[in-house]
């Protein structure tokens, strides 16, 4: 029930393919404009991150709905480099265009969940929307494995 | 159980008060207003409490014996002996010891939302499993209400009017947290597009505390209007807050400003080509 | 790809409909600019309404294209960023700078007209 789509990233418009089935994926589960543009572009900055830095990695969008409301996970994923100064990187204020995780503190903003994970060799960002509106009947009775209330 | 007839008044005070533990013990489980039921490994209904009828309109002559699906609206009903099946099987719990909410069916076929908890009941034999209802419809009304009133307060209390052709005033009043700036800026967004607004004013005389985060909502606030093609003038700036504003080293130098709402109207009334004449 | 680059009067105007790659992002603007050079336009209009993602480097790059047509003489204005857009680039911190923005084409053409009466009177320094 989980749909899951990976995307592979190693050309320009695998980027825009990233951004195009985020957003897909949003619209589809009753996310607003506001949100479906704020996922994309997140998910625009960081697999163009992947190009930039790492030259190729993955993309993981993952439909996260469950009965109380409607949720994406997008996973990003590469054996590039990795982040430097991770510290740094996330703190507001930090370079603006240019420089390795530029955007970063700007790209956490825009969704809900932003966890960052990265070492030379292996960076892993993982990114999660929700919908501030509750489902309207739950999906599934028993179909989330432990979750609790 | 005793063998001798004349320990009577004993084995009838035993069975008195073996019956008196179980009959508590079901008055105890008929007493409670959380509807119990228990089932075995297929689903099919043994026990059914005064609760659990009253919550779900049936008798218990109606359930005992039928499968607990019938309790179920679609398409739950249909997915359950699956989900039985899977946990007796595999006994990977995704219910079994967790509480959840859910959704039931009435006897008069009304949906209404529960609170599930389901356990396994320690048997040497058969599987059996108890499962302990709260009929929660009250409780999500109350909460949508207070979620519902909540929405129609913020939207209240954010409005963008159009006060001419093109002009658009942006009072804002109180209190701005980010939740709330979100909102302020998401409604003048629409309203600038619905009015096709050329010049937004932005009013902050109602609003007590500036800060350095207040400071940057309001500079998103200009900004995201900006780009949509419209002049935004900000007004009602107190000398208090200028200072603050200064002394945050807060960069308005691009945002332009007029001391009084008055004047801010005047002016955008100019740049749209009016003019207000005296009679 | 090519994105169509018109000239209506002494102004340019260009529309993008379709999401761009990176790549494609750049030859628009070196051909917006070979178009200024060629037509020697005054004014230059780009509209944006189809765009519903428009991220970091795409906001740079049309910055960045509105202040290189400036240097070339040509006054820009950007039209139709759907709300969405808009608030996503605050939020990111990478809003447009030192750009004219129209709600609309007509109000960005408008705004074209006003831009360069005002350079022709002086009153905005180059």
């Amino acid at each position: 029930m989980r749909e899951l789509k990976t995307i592979s990233i190693s050309q320009d418009q695998d980027v825009v393919a990233a951004r195009a089935a985020s957003r897909e994926l949003a619209k589809s589960l009753g996310f607003g404009a506001a949100d479906q543009t704020r996922l994309a572009t997140a998910v625009s900055e960081l697999t163009r991150n992947i190009l930039r830095y790492a030259k190729k990695g993955e993309c993981h969008i993952e439909d996260e709905t469950d009965d109380l409301r409607a949720g994406i996970r997008v996973v990003v994923e590469d054996q590039g480099p990795g982040i430097p100064d991770l510290d740094r990187a996330m703190e507001d204020g930090f370079t603006t265009g240019g420089g390795l995780g530029a955007g970063l503190p700007g790209t956490k903003r825009l969704v809900h969940d932003f966890d960052i994970q990265s070492r030379p060799g292996h960076t892993k960002i993982s990114i999660r929307m929700f919908s501030k509106k509750r489902a309207a009947a739950p999906k599934a009775l028993y179909a989330i494995a432990g979750r609790s209330r | 159980m005793t063998k001798n007839p004349r320990a009577k008044p004993r084995a009838s005070k035993a069975s008195s008060e073996k019956t008196d533990s179980s009959v508590t013990l079901e008055a105890v489980i008929n007493s409670v207003l959380d509807g119990i039921i228990t089932i075995d490994a297929k689903g099919t209904v043994e026990t059914f409490n005064r609760a659990a009828e009253r919550i779900f309109g049936y008798s218990l002559d109606e359930v005992i014996g039928q499968n607990v699906k019938m309790l179920m609206p679609a398409p739950f009903a249909d997915e359950h002996d699956g989900y039985l099946k899977n946990y007796t099987d595999t006994g990977v719990k995704k219910i079994i010891g967790i509480g959840r909410e859910v959704v039931g069916r009435r006897s008069n076929g009304t949906v209404f939302p529960l609170d599930l908890a389901v356990t396994e009941m320690p048997t040497t034999g058969a599987r059996k499993f108890v499962g302990i209802v709260r009929d929660i419809s009250e409780k999500k009304e109350s909460e949508n209400l207070i979620a519902r009133q909540s929405d129609a307060l913020m939207e209240l209390s954010t409005p963008a009017i159009k006060i001419w052709d093109s002009v658009v005033l942006l009072p804002l009043i109180g209190v701005i947290d980010t939740n709330r700036a979100q909102q302020i800026i998401e409604n003048l967004l629409e309203s600038v597009v619905e009015n096709e607004a050329r010049v937004v004013i932005v009013d902050v005389t109602g609003v007590p505390i500036i800060d350095t985060t207040v400071a940057q909502h309001l500079l998103k606030t200009i900004g995201a209007a900006g780009m949509l093609g419209a002049r935004v003038i900000l007004t009602g700036i107190s000398p208090e807050i200028a200072q603050t504003l200064v002394r945050l080293r807060v960069d308005f130098s691009d945002i332009h400003t007029c001391g009084t709402l008055r004047a801010g109207v005047g002016e955008a009334l100019a740049s749209v080509g009016m003019q207000v004449i005296a009679k | 790809m090519t994105i169509p680059i018109l000239k209506l009067h002494d102004t340019l105007l260009t529309s993008i409909q379709v999401e761009l790659t990176d790549d494609d992002a750049l030859e628009f603007q070196a051909d917006v600019l070979d178009k200024i050079r060629t037509t020697e336009a005054e004014g230059l209009v780009i509209d944006i309404t189809a765009l519903e993602v428009v991220d970091s480097y795409l906001a740079r790059i049309l910055n960045d294209t509105a202040t290189m047509a400036k240097l070339l003489g040509t006054e820009t204005v950007i039209c139709g960023m759907q709300p969405a857009v808009s608030l996503t680039l605050v939020e990111m911190g990478r809003q447009l700078i030192g750009v004219e923005s129209a709600l609309n084409l007509d109000q960005a053409m408008e705004k074209v007209e006003i831009l360069l009466a005002e350079r022709a009177n002086g009153e905005r320094g180059l």
